[in-house]
């Protein structure tokens, strides 16, 4: 178990700094990745990000994880960082199609 | 007209004090009030919220040198959501700061307005500002939920629709705010009390015919457990660190010089020893898990529980914990806690816990009362649905 959640923990480290660097570099984020927390809202009073922004990010889940999100009805997988982390690791762990539309950890 | 003060007690309101108001603690029960917070709306009296007026020729560079949130990012009728801190980079309180023409307006749950409005004098030094508390003089009345952007259109027109997330506008006696911590469409009228009285006796029935509540301070409870955010009665005894609380977005570290700036710099770079998580029970039903309780990985204790309760809306416990930070991460399956006897399997979540119904409901589409729309994307779906069958 503890070994299942120490490799759990690296993947997810390591998939969180390449959302915050990729958002940084991307949305010219003044912050550096110390500074973003894992909950920070991507829109409203966090990280400020607009509906031009969104499709930024649509591109950035393209180009840097593989992760095509046409057909995804529920965008709520944007809802912060942490969400937008959970969406790209369940893709990349499960190609299943019925996978498109969960969003782990929000229900 | 009723005053407040007989409004609450008509309706059996049991009252309590906090940040020095006397406010309605419970008017409806608790499973009710949160029921309609998420499905249709509650009424609140929230005058609990200190308003403190900020004026002068120095009063932006004397709030931006207080407050850590970035108050060169708004404008006339914007406002942001920030911390004030201490000198060691702790929270003191959170508050709201409204550009309001030629004022800031200052709201905050966390400290009564004379308080604030003393707090702040005493960090002036010859600057030109005028500190006033109006928290005597103002009251203020919540509506939360998915379809109170409706009646507030319904109160105060159809520029409402058009009102983003973190702006205010002028309305009949008053000031409209859009601004809310729980994951739903929230607006705060700020009124004189007469106004105040007059929107939560609610004589022409109003907000029955939305299914709304009215409700009491103790709607929070649930409200910021599946949606968390910075409430010092029950975060506060545990950390006031914005980066243990994983609330840095409340933070600017690239503009000039606030309160707290240089010790919460250290800390950053220092790294953070713990961090909040959020967490859910492995199995459905209530626990009886308790704040304060250890968390073990194995046989190591590797944080403590801050938060915690039954979400109906999960059907789990839910809560947050500080973690050790090696462990505080989302998604993480394999901790344990509580007393040995009574162990809870637990895993690591993301926040907020709910997917909020207000996301399902957009106001230039929906209606909860016109029998002409649909009133949520679910609705809107299954007519779509039922239309390609037939």
């Amino acid at each position: 178990m503890i070994e299942k959640a120490v490799q759990d923990i690296e993947r997810r480290k390591e998939a969180l700094i390449r959302v915050k660097t990729g958002l940084i570099d991307r949305l010219n984020l003044y912050q550096n990745a110390d500074q973003i927390d894992d909950d920070t809202p991507l829109f409203g009073s966090g990280l400020r990000l607009d509906s031009v922004d969104a499709t930024e990010v649509i591109v950035m889940l393209d180009e840097v994880f593989g992760i095509s999100v046409a057909g995804v009805v529920d965008a709520s997988y944007m809802r912060n960082v942490n969400s937008l982390v959970s969406f790209i690791l369940s893709h990349t762990e499960s190609s299943t199609p019925a996978s498109n539309n969960s969003e782990p950890g929000v229900h | 007209m009723k005053t407040l003060e007989e409004i609450h007690a008509a309706r059996g309101a049991q009252m309590t004090v906090r940040n020095g108001k006397v406010v309605p603690l419970s008017v409806s029960d608790r499973a009710t009030a949160h029921e309609a917070l998420r499905r249709n709306f509650v009424v609140v009296d929230y005058s609990h919220l200190a308003i403190v007026d900020v004026s002068g020729d120095d009063a932006f560079d004397f709030l931006s040198a207080t407050v850590s949130g970035d108050l060169a990012a708004i404008r006339d009728e914007q406002a942001i959501n920030t911390f004030i801190l201490d000198d060691a980079g702790q929270v003191v309180l959170d508050l709201y700061v409204m550009c309001d023409d030629e004022r800031y307006l200052l709201l905050t749950e966390c400290m009564s307005g004379a308080d604030l409005a003393g707090r702040l004098a005493s960090r002036m030094s010859g600057q030109s500002v005028e500190i006033v508390d109006r928290s005597d003089e103002l009251s203020t009345v919540l509506f939360e939920g998915p379809y109170s952007w409706e009646i507030a259109k319904e109160l105060f027109g159809m520029d409402v629709i058009g009102l983003p997330f973190m702006e205010h506008m002028p309305v009949s006696g008053g000031i409209l705010f859009r601004a809310g911590n729980h994951g739903e469409f929230s607006y705060l009228v700020i009124c004189g009390k007469d106004a105040a009285a007059a929107l939560l006796e609610d004589t022409a029935g109003l907000y029955a015919k939305y299914g709304a509540v009215f409700a009491g301070l103790d709607f929070q409870d649930l409200a910021r457990l599946e949606n968390p955010c910075w409430d010092e009665i029950r975060l506060g005894v545990y950390s006031r660190c914005p980066i243990e609380l994983q609330l840095q977005w409340m933070v600017r570290y690239d503009k000039d010089e606030f309160i707290g700036k240089a010790a919460l710099e250290d800390k950053l770079a220092a790294g953070p020893r713990r961090r909040m998580v959020g967490f859910v029970a492995d199995l459905e039903g209530e626990t009886n898990l308790q704040p304060g309780q250890p968390i073990r990985m194995g046989d190591a204790q590797v944080g403590t529980v801050v938060t915690v309760g039954y979400s109906s809306e999960r059907k789990r416990t839910i809560g947050q914990a500080l973690l050790a930070t090696d462990y505080a991460y989302a998604d993480i399956a394999g901790f344990k806690a509580g007393p040995p006897d009574a162990e809870v399997s637990l895993s690591t979540s993301a926040i907020p816990f709910v997917r909020n119904f207000s996301f399902l409901v957009n106001p230039l589409e929906h209606s909860y009362v016109n029998a002409g729309r649909h009133k949520n994307v679910l609705e809107q779906l299954e007519a779509v649905q039922v239309a390609q069958r037939t």
